[in-house]
């Protein structure tokens, strides 16, 4: 009963977060009409860093490069601090506790210094970066450095990029990025992110290929066999061994998103496109595809036979797993990467299996990138350039000099080497270096694989990544561009993720897809398979 | 709270007339020039002056934005050169049938709130202003509005810990041979539950206003009805209820200007346990069909469609309230 | 009588005004089984909270997510929370703003108030509707930011202040009780020669304590509680206030465009998301009984018999 005008506001204030649609491509055109749309652009020339020798080697199509103990020796990978003074500002994203503040922190002193401006100003958005993005733009307040996030309700981002960013191409295409050596180590997949109409609008931010993966906790599994299945009645029957109700232990998590992540990894088993399926130009959705409607049936199946943990508002999934109350929950791969930091269990996953045993599965793979980072227009050529090179020092390598500083700070301050010449935070560390996460959404380097506590773990992500790639299948759309994506993308998401939470708890019948597939269609699905085939039909 | 209407004493002509005497009536708007009126009252206006002007400033200038409402609004275009699309985005959330279920399940829950939420807190005030015993009192005085400051997320997880499939309560209940089920995860009691959340979290609150209210009533009037052989019962219901009747009846026709409000960090928790359907009200739709969009223009539309219907019931309630012999929330 | 029902009758001395009956037995035994159950549908919560936020993380684990009285209980959340000077430097200028709002919401609502509840002002009305107007249509964030930018509060403190100044339904509410002071008062001071304002401080305000101590508490808490115009109107984190910080620690597993990205976020132990509520509000409860005299019986009467 207090002022109703204040609780209205943070009403219209909490609303700012973008579901991003599973589907959503991240860059491309929109039909301007002009020729400009096909041409190809040339991209940034991939020039792999080589100055760290992996212990276990990467590769081109997405094979994240292994480390079993943190490279000794780093060498500097710039040559000189690229900013000339002044003050840079920036908006990044980040989750989590934030860092002290500039003049309490050394780190953040220290990375000044090197970058070499008087100020880097941070500013950290999370679920409300697409309002704070847009107020910004509306009021003509951007920063120097702006992330550009896929599809956060972000419309006609082609005329936004030409009326307030830089436009890179001229600076990054070809070779001209071997300027900046450490962009050069960015893949091609991941610059597709930042290519728009043609042109190159902003530096990309790498990240993880691997798509979503279900996450275990081996020592639960141990007793029917292990994680491993020969086909899905077989994981139905292992689930229901696993689940003792009386003693408050299921086989399957539960929690927000959970059923339609669930729905998801089931669909790998029945061959569910990642997105859409393309054949000859044209395309079909996952929702509209057979495959689809099997792997939702047998969805429904595993929640009617009790092996999901009952409360649909659970969480912190890692400490129910340690627990034993819950056996296997989906993760993003990164995610499953970092798990030995923070799980309290023996962590695996399941690679999909044929659903019939014959069928071929798949695994859906994510974009490769977060998004872009754009400079601002302001009219400063050289600017540009300084920029440019602070987003370079940016996304150093693992195994150089600057990654080491971002990572973990200053030796003997920051951190430590224990006795196999792992590096651990002291306290200050710990605070200190927290910007070091918003910044990885600025700029970072190519996935890699490194758990300093368990080499072991990391053998075997490298293995099971070998794995996943013979089945890896990417987004079609990837790369190209949908104005009804955009604006319709999340608002369609959501409509799924309501119906697949409905059928799987028992409030809608899998018949009733037919219904969701009319109502995707007329609520803007048909236009963006529409904008989608034109994108690829122009761009290839 | 009652207007007063006192005639004027014999007063001289307009021209001469004192500006201080300070009293006033309707008569004046027909004697008196605007003018000197307003030389009459400046004191008075100009003690309205910081408020106008913040009202201006940050309601009514940013109130302009609202054109947005009637734009394909495109915050890198601003408003000049976004384009014009006149009564669309209406159109377009009029006729979404899910914008309707999200209508009724809106009018269900406040309805609820209305009859179940609403006088708890008179209730326990009325309870808390009967106590004698001050130390208690104020002992749980503040306890009951603590709940008030803990976030939606963590009342939603309070709740589940006890009412959930694996709660509690739950638990005990099925132990002795009465399984209730998932009570969260339920559509069908899903509003009752909403309620009884906001009952739980906000009663304490609430009561507040009305303790000051009770507070304001003269003893001395509980003392003669005392006298008179009123109990505890009749002086409650002659006395007390009367007094804070006024404010009863004006927080009663404010919440009816907010009256489409019926939560929103609160759906959004619980929407995957019962879905959907049952637990998506007019903010959490325009939530996930408007700005998780960017559709700035929807969402500002449905923002005024709710600011013009909370207009229509403020207006006709206080009407009612002014035949009913209340001052309302404005007068004539 | 006896040690303990000595204590007992000061802990729960009852001071029954003349006129009043006896409260009954049973009357008594009901209103205390009301009181009792009330109290502990709300403070068994509060102890889970407390108790969580003390809890190590296995016993956390063991006991499903929430624990009522730790067997250990440690005070390492509350030290990951408040390390690094972050969560100190906020709560400083939460109590800043809160302190500097409140004195200037306050002022500002009474003297609008005050100017409002003379019957027959000019503008009166139109100026009410004006008002009112404002509590029903909320201007959206964009049309804010741009005028907020426009007066040049872009990253001060005064943006977490100037343009939440006033709220028209705490106008409202002191506006109607301010028409309650019976006229007699007013016309006798007018009479003997005071203007406006000296009414308004010297017999309105010091009737009108409990309102004012309601409409204070009301923009404190508001005030208090600033998020989302802070991460708006503020870029430099160090300027925001305690709740945004807090707020950062409180995220249930993963957030929704984290999930939409596929970013891997570390979810905080339950431990410290409790730890971070109960700091968050025990300045509230703290500040909060020295307010309650307001609303106690016994201020008002006096000042209308004299």
């Amino acid at each position: 009963m207090t002022g109703h005008g204040i609780s209205r506001r943070t009403l219209f204030g909490a609303a700012g977060v973008a579901g991003l649609s599973a589907l959503a491509g991240c860059s491309g055109g929109t039909d301007t009409g002009g020729a400009s749309a096909s041409a190809k652009v040339k991209l940034p020339a991939y020039h792999p860093y080589t100055g760290t020798t992996p212990d276990l080697a990467g590769s081109a199509e997405g094979l994240d490069p292994g480390y079993l103990s943190f490279p000794s020796g780093a060498k500097p990978s710039v040559s000189s601090p690229p900013g000339k003074g002044g003050t840079v500002t920036s908006i990044t994203y980040g989750e989590s506790q934030l860092p002290p503040a500039e003049g309490s922190n050394t780190y953040w002193q220290q990375l000044n210094k090197r970058l070499g401006v008087d100020h880097l100003k941070v500013r950290i958005g999370s679920d409300d970066y697409p309002t704070i993005f847009n107020s910004m733009v509306a009021g003509d307040n951007l920063p120097d450095l702006v992330w550009v996030a896929p599809n956060q309700g972000l419309q006609h981002i082609a005329e936004l990029a030409e009326a307030k960013f830089v436009d890179l191409t001229d600076h990054l295409s070809g070779d001209k990025v071997a300027k900046y050596p450490n962009l050069a180590n960015i893949q091609e997949y991941a610059w597709k992110t930042a290519v728009i109409n043609g042109r190159i609008w902003g530096v990309a931010v790498p990240y993880g290929t691997f798509g979503q993966i279900y996450k275990v906790n081996t020592k639960l599994w141990e007793p029917v066999g292990g994680a491993v299945f020969r086909d899905a009645n077989e994981f139905l029957a292992k689930c229901k061994e696993i689940t003792h109700a009386r003693s408050n232990r299921y086989a399957l998590e539960n929690g927000q998103y959970t059923q339609v992540n669930c729905v998801h990894m089931v669909g790998e088993w029945h061959g569910v496109p990642n997105g859409w399926r393309e054949s000859g130009g044209r395309l079909t959705y996952y929702i509209e595809t057979d495959e689809y409607e099997e792997a939702l049936a047998f969805a429904v199946k595993l929640y009617r036979a009790g092996v999901v943990y009952p409360d649909p508002k659970m969480s912190n999934v890692d400490d129910k797993m340690a627990q034993g109350a819950v056996a296997a929950g989906v993760s993003s791969f990164p995610g499953y990467i970092g798990s030995p930091r923070v799980a309290k269990y023996p962590v695996g996953a399941i690679v999909p299996f044929g659903y019939d045993g014959k069928a071929t599965p798949t695994f859906d793979l994510g974009y490769g990138s977060v998004g872009f980072t754009a400079i601002r227009k302001d009219g400063n050529e050289k600017r540009i350039e300084q920029l440019l090179g602070i987003l370079d020092y940016l996304s150093a390598p693992f195994g150089t000099a600057e990654r080491n500083f971002l990572l973990y700070g200053t030796e003997g301050t920051h951190y430590r080497l224990d006795a196999h010449g792992n590096p651990t935070l002291t306290t200050k560390g710990q605070t200190e270096t927290l910007l070091s996460g918003p910044l990885q959404f600025l700029a970072n380097c190519p996935e890699y694989l490194y758990t300093p506590t368990d080499a072991q773990f990391t053998k075997d992500t490298y293995e099971l990544e070998k794995k996943l790639l013979k089945i890896a299948q990417p987004n079609p759309t990837s790369g190209h561009y949908s104005d009804t994506n955009t604006a319709k993308g999340p608002t369609l998401s959501q409509l799924i993720t309501d119906f697949v939470a409905d059928v799987t708890q028992g409030r809608k019948s899998v018949s009733e897809l037919k219904q969701l597939r009319s109502d995707w269609r007329a609520g803007g699905g048909d236009k963006i398979r529409h904008e989608f085939e034109q994108s690829i039909a122009k761009n290839g | 709270m009652t207007a007063s209407a006192r005639t004027d004493e014999a007063t001289p002509s307009a021209a001469t007339r004192t500006v201080t005497t300070g009293r006033r009536d309707r008569g004046d708007r027909r004697r008196i020039p605007l003018r000197a009126r307003l030389r009459r009252d400046r004191s008075l206006l100009f003690l309205c002056l910081p408020g106008l002007l913040y009202f201006v400033f940050f309601y009514y200038l940013p109130l302009l934005g609202n054109v947005i409402a009637f734009q394909d609004y495109q915050p890198f275009l601003g408003f000049a050169d976004s384009q014009f699309i006149g009564l669309t985005n209406f159109t377009e959330l009029l006729s979404d049938p899910l914008f309707w279920s999200a209508v009724r399940n809106t009018l269900e829950i406040t309805v609820l709130q209305l009859v179940l939420y609403f006088p708890a807190p008179i209730g326990l005030a009325l309870l808390l202003n009967s106590m004698l015993g001050n130390r208690i009192k104020r002992f749980i005085q503040t306890v009951v509005y603590l709940p008030h400051f803990l976030s939606w997320v963590v009342v939603v997880a309070m709740f589940g810990q006890i009412l959930g499939g694996t709660g509690s309560v739950t638990t005990l209940l099925r132990d002795h041979g009465l399984d209730v089920g998932n009570v969260m995860a339920n559509p069908d009691t899903f509003k009752l539950l909403v309620t009884s959340q906001v009952i739980w979290k906000d009663t304490g609150w609430a009561t507040i206003i009305f303790l000051a209210a009770m507070t304001a009533i003269d003893l001395d009037l509980y003392e003669s009805a005392a006298c008179d052989g009123a109990g505890r019962w009749r002086r409650m219901w002659h006395i007390t209820l009367p007094g804070i009747r006024a404010v009863v009846l004006m927080l009663l026709i404010l919440r009816l200007g907010d009256i489409l409000s019926v939560g929103f960090e609160q759906m959004i928790l619980q929407r995957d346990a019962v879905g959907a359907g049952t637990s998506e009200v007019i903010d959490t739709y325009v939530y996930y069909h408007g700005v998780i969009g960017g559709d700035w223009g929807m969402s500002t539309a449905a923002g005024l469609m709710k600011g013009i219907i909370g207009v229509a019931l403020i207006v006709a309630a206080n009407k009612l309230a002014h035949r009913l012999g209340e001052q309302g929330v404005y007068q004539k | 009588m006896s040690l303990s029902s000595r204590v007992l009758a000061r802990l729960f001395r009852v001071d029954v005004p003349p006129w009043m009956e006896e409260p009954t037995r049973l009357g008594r035994a009901l209103k205390a089984v009301a009181l009792i159950v009330i109290c502990v549908l709300v403070i068994y919560p509060f102890l889970i909270v407390l108790g969580t936020s003390l809890a190590p993380r296995q016993e956390i684990i063991n006991g499903g997510g929430f624990v009522l009285i730790p067997h250990h209980p440690t005070l390492e959340a509350y030290r990951v929370v408040l390390s690094g000077g972050v969560v100190a430097r906020s709560a400083l200028v939460s109590i800043g703003i809160t302190l500097v709002g409140t004195a200037a919401s306050l002022v500002c609502t009474v003297m609008l108030a005050y100017g409002l509840s003379r019957p027959n002002t000019t503008g009166t009305r139109p100026i009410l509707l004006l008002m009112l107007g404002t509590f029903l249509f909320a201007p959206g964030i964009i049309p804010n930011y741009l005028v907020v930018k426009q007066l040049g509060l872009l990253d001060s403190y005064a943006a977490l202040i100037v343009p939440v100044l006033l709220n028209a339904f705490n106008v409202v509410v002191v506006r109607a009780f301010f028409q309650g002071i019976p006229d007699e008062l007013i016309d006798a001071a007018r009479i003997d020669g005071a203007g406006e304002v000296r009414i308004l401080t010297r017999i309105v305000l010091p009737l009108s304590r409990a309102v004012l101590a309601v409409v204070a508490l009301y923009y404190a808490v508001s005030y208090w509680n600033t998020f989302f115009n802070a991460i708006l109107y503020l870029s430099d984190a160090s300027k925001w206030p305690l709740q945004v910080i807090l707020r950062k620690y409180v995220i249930q597993g993963d957030s929704m465009t984290a999930t939409a990205l596929g970013v891997h976020t570390l979810p905080p132990s339950q431990s410290l998301q409790m730890a971070v509520l109960v700091i968050a509000i025990v300045p509230i409860a703290a500040v909060y009984p020295f307010l309650q005299k307001y609303f106690v019986r016994g201020v008002l009467t006096g000042a209308i018999k004299g």
